[in-house]
């Protein structure tokens, strides 16, 4: 009976009661509250876009505008000058490093053996101070004796100096043993035949005059030949250029000017509008009184006057072509005056260098030289052009005074070389790791890794940025600069906070996604392909690389690319580690470039937007950054998402 | 005659080779596996053994509980009369001036949020997650119900399926991005105030009371980082909740359906019971996500320095305190964290702070990673129908 009652009882529970409002019962009502919910996921992906999208897509018609102001003002005129200097000042930064590499190291030699002597001189006035006095004593004496004529007094002058010369003789030879080798010669760069060498021409030393012994009088005489005409081409270098520079910053000064005046005439209708609001609403008459007069001041003029304000640009163009012919001329003959072959290797790359990048430098100094005999103020801005400036930019500067430059490419190059290097490290990692804990690993194995790779995935993105700048950097550093490890391109490194140093990190971060990923996609193969490969024989090792692997090969892609998504969007630990420098690294580096600091996408948005005024320029960069973020991270879910389904095993 | 004997067989190689080279690939897999573990160990062991000695003492109580319930202050660092190095926080040295005016005191230094303790983000990420979950679970388990309970497969499915993937690859920062420009800047968001703002867009007297209901956005406020933490967690807890919802056998709706129950009644009598606790599960598991996050709530909710809790500082009564309550900025751990390694010189001074919240930090978040991960698996062992 009982048992009879309870579906009876559940089934007057459920019974319908269907009454109905605007003809939606309540089971549609039900169903239409969860479909909204799932709605939720697509309205939030479009809100993203809307939102962003509102934000960064005023940024290129504003940065246009300010584009033009730039032009306008002659702030580019002036920079086509500034990027002259700059490319001088890099090559002379060159040729200084040079200089003083050659310094060290090539005069390494008879810089040596004049500082060793040195070092021996102290030494020896030190400890035979007596001798020393009384051969100057006996010479004095024999001097005198010689003056007065009187040839006995000569006789025992004589030979009271013989005995001093003899005294000091033997102090020498009792000296000379303890001379510390490394003491005296600190950089160590004598030979042993050197320092035999010196040991024995001790004895031409006159302590009394001071007179060195022949061979440290040449290599003196030498390292001044050496370095002085070194020193004349370093000199012909670094003032080349002064002309142009003096140019430059007279014109620069004049364009600063223009940009302020053409910025304030721009707001000037609103600051007239907000004095006389303000007038308005003042008690005080003097208060009132004030604003009137200072609205008063405010001329609103129609178009500010940039033909007449510049002109000034114009008369320049025929001096700055004058000066960059004549600093051409001058740098072809200090490049001419450098050593062809300098002793030091280093002096040898950096002049190698300088070698190598001046037919770039001549032609980019000439193409700017174009670009400012062409500037005029009042050409167009191409839209392509303003576009290119900020996805191909190679400048992010803010907060400028002169001019604030959005230019991606910085941040999409240490953004992208990061994600690189993560996925470089984690790809073989955890691929390794699938294939060992799907294949290989015993039972009780698989369990605790899979359960260790959750806990890795659960490590905050924070507490990895934390552990870098604490133990990572210093252990890199600290490893770079090991001897035995410096053929190691890039080593020693500069900065404990490097590119190296977040790829690492971000690589344990992108390990269990493609771990994870790669093992669904390992699991996804038939068994029977395996089984196959082992029926016919093949080992272990040889059905996973040639049949599994292959026959895996669609999910571990995708694998890999949602690493890459991950990776690249990743924020706290760039913002941390990367060292924040904005500027495109030095592929001269080669591979070493991965131990410069580098900024990011992520790391921009971090660490400036919560300091920026809502609606400017900069902010709407920003948000532009950020939506190119978005749509990086949707392309690559979908891309990921193809390879999928285009490859699937049926 | 035929072909057959001079194809070779592509795995014929000689057998020693053969073993060798297999222990081989053995090994090399093993020892990537065993690297990246021990990688992740050395962390862990590294930031314990650093942050241990600040969080627990060897008397009775064992957790120094100083750290955990103060807030941060700014620390001094001065050297006393006898020239012996002394710290003290800013509220304790001003009151150690005030009694001992003769005091000397040279080289002096000071460090923002360096002494003190970690109480007021530790509330802050309580608060936060606490926000963010409500509504994350809320949203999230409706997804999940209708995914799994009403949706047939079809076109309009496999959109929201693609749109929460592509949620699910969206970087953390764009979406604090997103949340800055709607729950702190749109000004649409009504909260309820005694002064109005300058920015709001539409304001109502409630009458009997002399406050206001005002459209004037929530600013950066612990709602809007809730908000935004939610959105981020969605996909997590719609997964998770759909495997649960999947768990639970046919038969159990259709008996219910068979009974009479509506689709509703089903799924309310029959279907979420059982699958409680994988949703609580669901819900450990987003918290463990959420509370790690620093990008999203950067600019929509933290802020490095508040003087009290946010139950005190609240002003107003009623629905007015509730208000208040929430649009207020909070403290938030992994925030402290960053401002803490970010900003602060590393010195012997500085690093007691640092390593006490990391390790607090980190010790937390595993702590619920591990009861997630545990309550999955006795709750997969329970479900076998």
């Amino acid at each position: 009976m009982a048992a009879m009652r309870g579906p009876q009882v559940m089934a007057k529970r459920f019974q319908k009661r269907d009454k109905r409002f605007l003809g939606i019962g309540a089971q549609g009502a039900i169903k239409g509250f969860f479909g909204g919910n799932a709605l939720l996921s697509i309205a939030i992906l479009l809100l993203i876009c809307v939102f962003l999208g509102k934000e960064a897509v005023f940024f290129f018609p504003k940065h246009h505008e300010e584009l033009e102001l730039y032009r306008e003002s002659g702030q580019e005129y002036v920079d086509s000058m500034k990027r002259q200097v700059e490319g001088h000042a890099e090559l002379n930064g060159l040729v200084a490093q040079a200089y003083y590499a050659e310094l060290d190291e090539i005069a390494g030699k008879e810089r040596s053996i004049v500082e060793a002597f040195g070092a021996i001189v102290d030494t020896g006035e030190d400890l035979g101070e007596d001798e020393i006095d009384d051969w100057a004593d006996a010479r004095d004496d024999l001097e005198d004796a010689r003056d007065d004529g009187d040839a006995a007094a000569i006789a025992t002058a004589q030979q009271a100096e013989a005995q001093a010369r003899a005294a000091w003789a033997a102090k020498l030879g009792a000296i000379t043993p303890e001379l510390r080798r490394g003491e005296v010669d600190s950089y160590g760069r004598l030979t042993d035949a050197d320092w035999e060498q010196l040991l024995a021409s001790l004895g031409e030393w006159d302590p009394v005059e001071e007179e060195p012994p022949a061979m440290v009088e040449e290599a003196e005489a030498a390292l001044k030949r050496k370095m002085t005409s070194f020193g004349d081409a370093r000199d012909a270098f670094a003032t080349a250029v002064s002309d142009l520079r003096q140019l430059k910053e007279r014109l620069r000064g004049i364009a600063m000017d223009v940009k302020d005046e053409a910025v304030a005439d721009q707001t000037a209708a609103a600051r007239k509008a907000a004095l006389l609001a303000g007038a308005e609403k003042a008690v005080q008459a003097e208060d009132r009184q004030r604003r009137l007069d200072e609205a008063a001041a405010i001329v609103i003029r129609e178009k500010f006057p940039f033909a007449e304000r510049t002109a000034v640009f114009y008369e320049s163009k025929p001096e700055h072509a004058k000066v960059a012919e004549e600093y051409l001329v001058k740098f072809d003959a200090a490049l001419a005056l450098l050593p062809v072959a300098p002793g030091s290797p280093e002096a040898m790359a950096k002049l190698e260098t300088v070698r190598e990048k001046a037919p770039d430098f001549r032609s980019d100094f000439q193409r700017y030289s174009a670009a400012v005999q062409e500037w005029t103020h009042d050409k167009p801005y191409g839209w392509f052009k303003s576009l290119g400036k900020f996805f191909f930019g190679k400048d992010w500067v803010t907060n400028s005074s002169w001019h604030d430059f959005y230019g991606l490419l910085p941040l999409f190059t240490g953004s992208l070389l990061i994600s690189l290097i993560a996925l470089a490290v984690a790809v073989p990692f955890s691929m390794g790791a699938a294939i060992y804990v799907n294949q290989l690993a015993h039972p009780w194995e698989q369990h605790i890794i899979k359960l260790a790779i959750e806990f890795v995935q659960a490590i905050p993105s924070v507490v990895l940025g934390f552990f870098g700048i604490m133990v990572l950097g210093t252990f890199l550093r600290d490893l770079s600069q090991v001897e035995w490890l410096s053929w190691v391109p890039g080593f020693p490194m500069q900065e404990r906070l490097n590119i190296l140093n977040a790829g690492l990190l971000l690589a344990l971060m992108a390990v269990p996604t493609i771990f994870t990923l790669c093992e669904d996609a390992l699991n996804n193969v038939p068994k029977a392909f395996t089984e196959a490969s082992l029926a016919l024989g093949a080992s272990k090792l040889q059905t996973i690389l040639r049949v599994l692997l292959p026959a895996a090969i669609s999910g571990i892609l995708a694998a890999v690319l949602l690493g890459f998504g991950r990776v690249i969007g990743e924020t706290m630990v760039v913002l941390l580690v990367a060292g924040n420098k904005i500027a495109i690294p030095d592929f001269a580096a080669g591979i070493g470039v991965v131990t410069q600091p580098a900024h990011t996408m992520t790391g921009i948005i971090a660490q400036e937007t919560g300091e920026v005024d809502p609606g400017s320029l900069h902010w709407r960069a920003l948000f532009m950054v950020g939506l190119i973020l978005f749509a990086i991270s949707l392309f690559i879910n979908w891309t990921a998402q193809k390879i999928i389904h285009r490859f699937r095993i049926a | 005659m035929s072909n057959g004997s001079k194809e070779r067989n592509p795995f014929r190689s000689s057998s020693k080779r053969r073993r060798r080279n297999d222990a081989g690939g053995h090994a090399l897999f093993a020892f990537f596996t065993y690297f990246v573990l021990a990688c992740t160990a050395y962390i862990f062991l590294d930031i314990a053994v650093k942050g241990a000695p600040v969080v627990f003492k060897a008397e009775a109580p064992f957790v120094n509980l100083g750290f955990i319930f103060n807030n941060p202050e700014t620390l001094v660092v001065f050297k006393d009369g006898n020239g012996e190095k002394v710290r003290m926080a800013m509220s304790d040295f001003s009151e150690f001036k005030k009694a001992n005016p003769e005091a000397v005191i040279t080289d002096e230094h000071t460090f923002s949020y360096c002494a003190g303790g970690i109480w007021g983000p530790l509330v802050g990420t309580a608060l936060l997650v606490g926000i963010c979950m409500v509504i994350a679970l809320f949203a999230g388990v409706a997804s999940a119900i209708f995914l799994n309970e009403y949706a047939r497969h079809g076109r309009f499915m496999n959109t929201i399926r693609l749109a929460i993937m592509n949620l699910a690859g969206v970087p953390s920062i764009v979406f604090g991005l997103f949340g800055l420009g709607v729950f702190c800047l749109w000004p649409w968001l009504p909260v309820l105030t005694y002064e109005p703002s300058g920015n709001a867009v539409a304001t109502f007297a409630i009458p009997f009371t002399d406050g206001f209901l005002s459209f004037q956005g929530w600013g950066t406020s612990m709602i809007a980082g809730g908000c935004t933490l939610a959105i981020m967690v969605l996909p997590v807890i719609i997964a998770a909740c759909e495997e649960s919802l999947k768990a639970v056998p046919m038969g159990f709706r259709e008996a219910a359906m068979a009974l009479g129950a509506t689709k509703w009644q089903a799924i309310r009598t029959a279907v979420l019971p059982y699958a409680k606790p994988g949703i609580l599960t669901a819900s450990i598991l987003g918290i463990t996500r959420v509370a790690g996050e620093t990008a999203p709530i950067m600019f929509t909710a933290a802020l490095a320095h508040k003087a009290g809790l946010p139950w005190a500082e609240a002003k107003g009564g009623g629905l007015f305190w509730v208000s208040d309550f929430f649009t207020q900025s909070v403290q938030a751990l992994p925030y402290h964290i960053y401002t803490v390694s970010a900003r602060i010189p590393r010195s012997e001074d500085t690093e007691p702070m640092q390593n006490g919240s990391v390790f607090v930090f980190l010790l937390l978040v595993m702590a619920f990673a591990a009861l997630s991960i545990s309550m999955r698996a006795r709750y997969r062992k329970k479900l076998k129908w």
